[in-house]
């Protein structure tokens, strides 16, 4: 498995997605600079009435900077084993003292690997970046570590849902599902938010609520990143985003963590299987 | 035995593939498999690599069940459609495989089959830039890392031209003379002819012939005579021994059930007094496979 590893890590490298994906996070951390840099120059001094906007701004960063891994972890493993077996490179893999539930992992590791050390950049990069120009947000050692956690963790469930379609169909079929989950996800957040927003006011909103909470069992990657945003920024158990759309009113309790952990699981292991049963 | 067989089959929603296969294949020999374009060879060595899970029956290679690890790591197998990581260099391609077969010190068993399959001096390129003919080279040089026991070609030589045909040749003899056993897949006789001790024919996924190369070649073999006008009697004569005669003008048409037959027909011929201008042997493929087949063709 860590031969697979090496050279899934290695092959990484010579995608042409990855540097069309650097280039888009340059720029992307350039404008996002350059635009929080006006922001917080225009800010007033006065912390209390600054605090929230500096925290929007982090999270709304965050929140691009997720989809931009979610975009790259899709490309670089939604074909990690159909492209590999439609071009016939598998054939070769396969025939040789290995277990295909071993391909599979070692995939699993050298694209995680890559992503892992990708959104950790990125994380660090946004933080940074807004430490750099002003924004006066203090984090303590251990919302940095659990928030960066939390952020490298969302793409690694991405990444074991591609490598499941990819483990059973083919590139074009995996990626469209990985997507259409990944939207599902953004999109159950959004409306969950939105109900309890709603039933902030006095009405009942249950029904979104439950729509949102569905969706995060379909794929459990928003709740993951409004569980890194509750971490970063609550402080003495106030949580400033609570009133947020990218916030979270309804905090993901422990219990979807452990759901999101399992689910990471049992992805890998379904990709494992349908691997292992797949003629090549 | 290296390979054993008991009605395989395997089958893409019940259609194509291959059915009820019963082959055994003994340890040291060059085993032909043969057949048309979509008759099922393919389908039958993906089976036993692993690569495809048979429908029915069963089969044990190197005493194993088929896709057992420990049988895999004394296997070679050189694909039919296959590519390489075409961002690696043929060199590295070598010591991704040397490390998957977990060979320790692969560096001078690589340089060695590189000289083998002509890639000296190539091995720094990438495999994105290597023609077809070279990726096959290479994909020989895969298939024999690991000095195996059991080598699997699938159309070893189809991007070949003819010297690197002849070099694949040797390289089979070679192995052969090694005490290893080979697995040749083609559709083309002659290449089987050249190298095979025992082979076996498939068509529409089923086997039709399946034994020693030398009788299947005689198998039902036609003899041509030309015999000028024939003597009274001699087709009479002729019919108790062939299992078919023919006169169309001055040439009869024998076939024979077997080899050993072919002298007591010219003795016949002689005998009655008809003297033969001309007698040829009709040898061509694996007689009633082949017509059975009603595909005959030298390449199938």
């Amino acid at each position: 498995m860590i031969t697979v590893i090496k050279y899934t890590f290695k092959e990484m490298f010579h995608k042409k997605a990855l540097f069309f994906v650097l280039l888009l996070t340059l720029t992307y951390l350039t404008l996002y600079g350059f635009g929080i840099k006006e922001a917080y120059e225009a800010l007033p001094r006065v912390n209390t009435l600054a605090l929230p906007i500096f925290s929007e701004f982090i999270t709304v960063g965050l929140y691009f900077a997720s989809l931009i891994v979610a975009f790259l972890v899709v490309i670089s493993s939604a074909g990690a084993l159909s492209a590999d077996v439609e071009s016939g490179v598998m054939q070769a893999v396969l025939v040789k003292p290995i277990k295909r539930y071993e391909v599979v992992l070692g995939k699993f590791f050298g694209i995680g690997l890559m992503v892992s050390l990708y959104s950790l950049f990125l994380f660090f990069g946004i933080i940074f970046l807004n430490k750099a120009l002003g924004a006066r947000v203090v984090f303590s050692f251990s919302q940095v570590f659990n928030g960066a956690l939390l952020f490298l963790w969302m793409p690694l469930i991405l990444l074991s849902v591609c490598l499941w379609g990819s483990a059973r169909m083919s590139t074009l079929g995996a990626g469209i599902m990985a997507v259409m989950l990944y939207g599902f996800a953004l999109i159950g957040g959004w409306v969950e938010q939105i109900g309890y927003l709603i039933s902030l006011g006095g009405r009942s909103a249950t029904g979104l609520i439950n729509a949102g909470i569905i969706a995060s069992l379909l794929m459990p990657t928003d709740a993951i990143y409004r569980k890194m945003n509750s971490v970063l920024f609550s402080s003495n158990g106030i949580y400033f985003l609570r009133n947020n759309l990218l916030g979270g009113g309804a905090e993901p309790s422990l219990l979807m963590l452990f759901y999101a952990a399992t689910y990471m699981v049992f992805m890998l292991y379904m990709a494992a299987r349908s691997f292992a049963l797949r003629d090549i | 035995m290296v390979i054993e067989t008991f009605n395989l089959t395997k089958q893409y929603d019940g259609k194509g593939g291959c059915v009820d296969i019963n082959l055994s294949v003994k340890e040291g020999e060059v085993f032909g498999f043969l057949g048309p374009n979509g008759a099922g060879k393919s389908t039958l060595v993906k089976t036993l690599v692993g690569l495809l899970r048979p429908t029915g029956g069963s089969a044990r290679v190197l005493g194993r069940p088929l896709g057992d690890i420990r049988a895999m790591g004394k296997i070679g197998y050189l694909p039919e459609n296959f590519r390489y990581h075409d961002w690696m260099t043929g060199l590295e391609v070598m010591r991704f495989h040397a490390e998957l077969y977990k060979i320790p010190r692969p560096a001078e068993r690589i340089s060695e089959l590189l000289e083998l399959v002509g890639l000296s001096g190539h091995e720094k390129k990438k495999v994105a830039g290597y023609s077809k003919g070279m990726q096959q080279r290479l994909g020989l040089a895969v298939a024999l890392l690991a000095d195996p026991a059991l080598v699997f070609l699938d159309e070893p030589t189809s991007a070949l031209d003819p010297v690197g045909r002849i070099e694949v040749r040797e390289i089979i003899r070679d192995l052969k003379k090694k005490g290893k056993t080979v697995f040749l897949n083609s559709h083309l006789l002659s290449e089987v002819e050249m190298v095979c001790d025992r082979v076996a024919v498939i068509n529409r996924g089923r086997i039709i012939a399946c034994g020693d190369l030398k009788d299947l070649l005689f198998e039902n073999s036609a003899l041509t005579a030309k015999v000028g006008s024939p003597a009274e009697g001699l087709i009479e004569e002729l019919k108790k021994i062939a299992l078919q005669v023919k006169l169309q003008e001055d040439i009869l048409t024998i076939k024979v059930a077997k080899r050993d037959d072919i002298p007591m027909i010219a003795k016949v011929i002689v005998q009655s007094g008809t003297p033969p201008l001309r007698i040829k042997n009709g040898r061509r493929f694996f007689g009633g496979a082949f017509c059975k087949s009603g595909e005959g063709r030298e390449s199938y």
